[in-house]
């Protein structure tokens, strides 16, 4: 009897183990891609490197991914990638790429990779590499980074004239938001940038400022938002990746305004999400990689503006109606930043003197 | 080969052993299913991971390298399980114990490494322990829980951490909320050159031995597993079960603590706000598979450090994330933890007697 009970065990496994190969077998002909790489026509492979944050965001990676596909599926290049699980984990996942070698370029998206990106970079001189948004002089590395101000200027000057129009969601206070998920220096000079616009065209404005601590936590993203329109505030700007998330959540819910940042976010809440601050990294890294296949790729720091088209506005996708004259005033400042006539400012004491120099008029 | 036959099925179906390693196995071959069902090829996959975590001696040190950090907080969690404390706060006091020792490595006191090095250790052992004895504390004091006390301290350590990161002891100028590199005489030596490999790692080894013999040859040690198999025949018998709590949750915590400092003085050599976060909770998992036993942390741990490392190299040529790793950890608590799934199989033998 025992002898029986334990083939009645050994029999199980073996049955698990049958059903596993036969889903093997299963998956076989949708695996065929199963290397995920090789399938492109050309010779270009390229790795990329997340930070843990990973998809999903929305935003830069989720943009990086869909510029890789696009670039995957025009080009024919090949490509693979990876999200640490945790950022302790970016080096040793970036250097199973470098140390691979089959990999013309690997590009790391976001700053908690940058560490990563250097300590290779400097250890590894013959691999070309991607640093994208962050700086780094290396003669092996294109870094990439974005002026942010001119990235959240013009949401800005809609938010400090729309406070005081008469749109539907604006409030009798004369109060905006600002919601950062880390106190980086680049993000940091993005709340500058907001607070700069909103202040350039409505000098009373109050300008509320505070910091998540996270990029994946949407719950305190709305928690603070919550807060934040509470203390009177109609339109929030996140600079948040994920948690900018639950920023939407508290706009549907507190019944005001919010923008989006990054990638065009309108669309998330249509009826409450007035514009975003755009980056199109998309647009950025797919020419990154054009330029990879062309030869024409180049080592070396680059910045993200208005005048290249990187940074702006946009409204597509949004159901709020944002009155004529806000429009035209925010086109007019666009140009003047472009033209060079308004110098955007990135720390304090240059918003003050930014203030106290530029004087809008209607 | 005599006293292999002498043994029955049912005794080698209770050996814990035993009952680990068929967790595991069925663990692993739900996760082949459930790859299979994606539309992946197991078989592949699982080549892939045993290929990047063993097969290359950089495979290997990866895999040792991730494996230094689970081992503390497995021993961590085996530990504290020993005197029947559950302390999920290895998480917090993993943070404390790095940010600690990432401040005290970062003083230039003029030391020499001889005292420099274990005095950075030392205060993350420390931090780590004593946010484990407040745990320890409320327990005996006011018979607060320890479950869930550990669990919410580790929000208070995590968030304190991370302010202080980005705040007070936030490097100048940097783009990451991390603090500035501890000094060269506070490093960890590597034990292969660029590769984040240190004496930590031995050091892990020792330790696991260390409080092996500890609770299996010492006073304090056996009271500690008295208690964790009867409390009132323990009190009944004079033992003090504060004591033992009180001692339980600091080493633990300073073992957790380990954990931290073993990654804020390698690699990059600071901490980083949120860099090392998972690496606490993983501990349970290692210390079920291990049955609590110090020895076979070691083993457990070297199996997740591997299983980490492989799907990360999994990930990184198929479209597999990581969290894979994090799946099968899942599904071998999941099996771990349910006995009865083995005991059924005896109880049916007893009565097809």
């Amino acid at each position: 009897m025992k002898k029986l009970n334990w083939r009645r065990l050994v029999a199980l496994l073996t049955a698990v183990v049958l059903a596993v190969s036969l889903a093997a077998c299963g998956g076989g002909d949708g695996g065929t891609s199963d290397s995920g790489s090789g399938t492109g026509d050309n010779d270009l492979k390229i790795a990329v490197v997340f930070s843990s944050s990973g998809l999903g965001d929305k935003n830069m990676n989720d943009m990086t991914y869909e510029a890789m596909l696009q670039a995957e599926e025009e080009l024919g290049i090949s490509f693979d990638y990876t999200v640490p699980p945790t950022d302790n984990d970016i080096e040793m996942a970036a250097r199973m790429y470098v140390e691979d070698g089959s990999y013309d370029c690997i590009f790391f998206i976001a700053a908690a990779t940058g560490e990563a990106c250097k300590n290779l970079a400097a250890e590894f001189p013959d691999q070309k590499m991607m640093w994208l948004d962050g700086d780094v002089d290396l003669p092996n590395v294109c870094s990439i980074s974005t002026f942010w101000p001119e990235q959240t200027f013009l949401c800005g000057v809609i938010a400090g004239l729309g406070t005081l129009s008469d749109m539907e969601k604006a409030n009798d206070d004369n109060v905006v938001g600002c919601i950062l998920a880390q106190e980086q220096p680049f993000l940091v000079s993005g709340t500058i940038g907001f607070e700069a616009g909103a202040r350039y065209v409505n000098p009373d404005v109050e300008v509320l400022h505070a910091t998540i601590g996270s990029f994946t936590d949407p719950t305190t993203g709305k928690e603070i938002a919550v807060s934040m329109y509470e203390k009177g505030a109609d339109f929030i700007q996140h600079i948040a990746g994920g948690s900018g998330l639950g920023v939407f959540n508290a706009a549907v819910e507190m019944d005001r305004y919010a923008f989006g940042v990054g990638s065009n976010q309108n669309d998330i809440e249509p009826d409450y999400i007035v514009a975003t601050s755009l980056k199109d990294v998309k647009t950025i890294v797919y020419n990154q990689v054009k330029a990879l296949l062309d030869g024409t790729w180049e080592p070396g720091l680059m910045t993200i503006g208005m005048k290249n088209g990187g940074t702006g506005y946009t409204t597509e996708g949004s159901n709020v109606k944002i009155p004529d004259e806000i429009i035209e005033a925010v086109e007019e400042i666009k140009q003047k930043v472009i033209d060079g006539e308004l110098v955007l400012p990135s720390t304090r004491e240059e918003l003050e003197e930014f203030l106290a120099n530029n004087k809008y008029e209607k | 080969m005599n006293r292999l036959k002498q043994l029955k099925p049912n005794d080698i179906l209770s050996s814990t052993a035993v009952k680990s390693v068929i967790s595991l196995l069925i663990a692993l071959l739900i996760g082949g299913v459930i790859l299979g069902v994606s539309g992946y090829n197991p078989l592949s996959c699982y080549g892939a991971i045993v290929k990047g975590s063993l097969l290359s001696p950089s495979a290997l040190i990866n895999t040792l390298v991730q494996m230094t950090p689970l081992m503390f907080t497995g021993l961590a969690f085996a530990f504290s399980s020993k005197s029947g404390l559950i302390n999920l706060g290895m998480e917090g006091q993993m943070f404390l114990g790095g940010l600690a020792a990432a401040v005290v490595g970062g003083l230039d006191l003029g030391l020499p490494m001889i005292i420099h090095l274990p005095l950075t250790i030392l205060s993350g052992m420390l931090a780590g322990g004593l946010y484990g004895l407040l745990a320890g504390l409320l327990k005996a004091k006011f018979g607060a829980s320890e479950f869930i006390v550990t669990l919410m301290l580790n929000y208070v350590a995590t968030f304190l951490c991370s302010y202080l990161a980005n705040g007070p002891l936030r490097e100048e100028g940097s783009l990451m909320a991390q603090t500035k590199t501890v000094l060269p005489s506070a490093q960890l030596p590597e034990l292969v050159g660029g590769k984040n490999l240190t004496i930590a790692l031995i050091l892990g080894i020792l330790l696991c031995v260390g409080i092996h013999l500890f609770l299996n040859k010492m006073a304090l040690g056996y009271e500690i597993r008295a208690v964790g198999r009867n409390q009132i025949a323990s009190e009944t018998a004079g033992i003090n079960i504060n004591k033992v709590t009180l001692t339980t949750m600091f080493v633990s915590g300073a073992v957790a603590g380990l954990a931290g400092v073993s990654m804020s003085l390698s690699g990059n050599n600071r901490f980083v706000d949120g860099a090392t976060a998972g690496y606490g909770f993983n501990g349970v998992a290692i210390a079920s598979l291990a049955s609590h036993n110090p020895l076979a942390v070691i083993l457990s741990s070297f199996v997740f450090g591997a299983l980490r490392t492989g799907s990360l190299a999994l990930s990184m040529t198929q479209r597999i994330q990581p969290e894979f790793a994090d799946m099968i950890q899942a599904l071998v608590i999941l099996f771990v933890a349910m006995p009865a799934l083995l005991t059924g199989l005896k109880i049916r033998k007893r009565r097809a007697k």
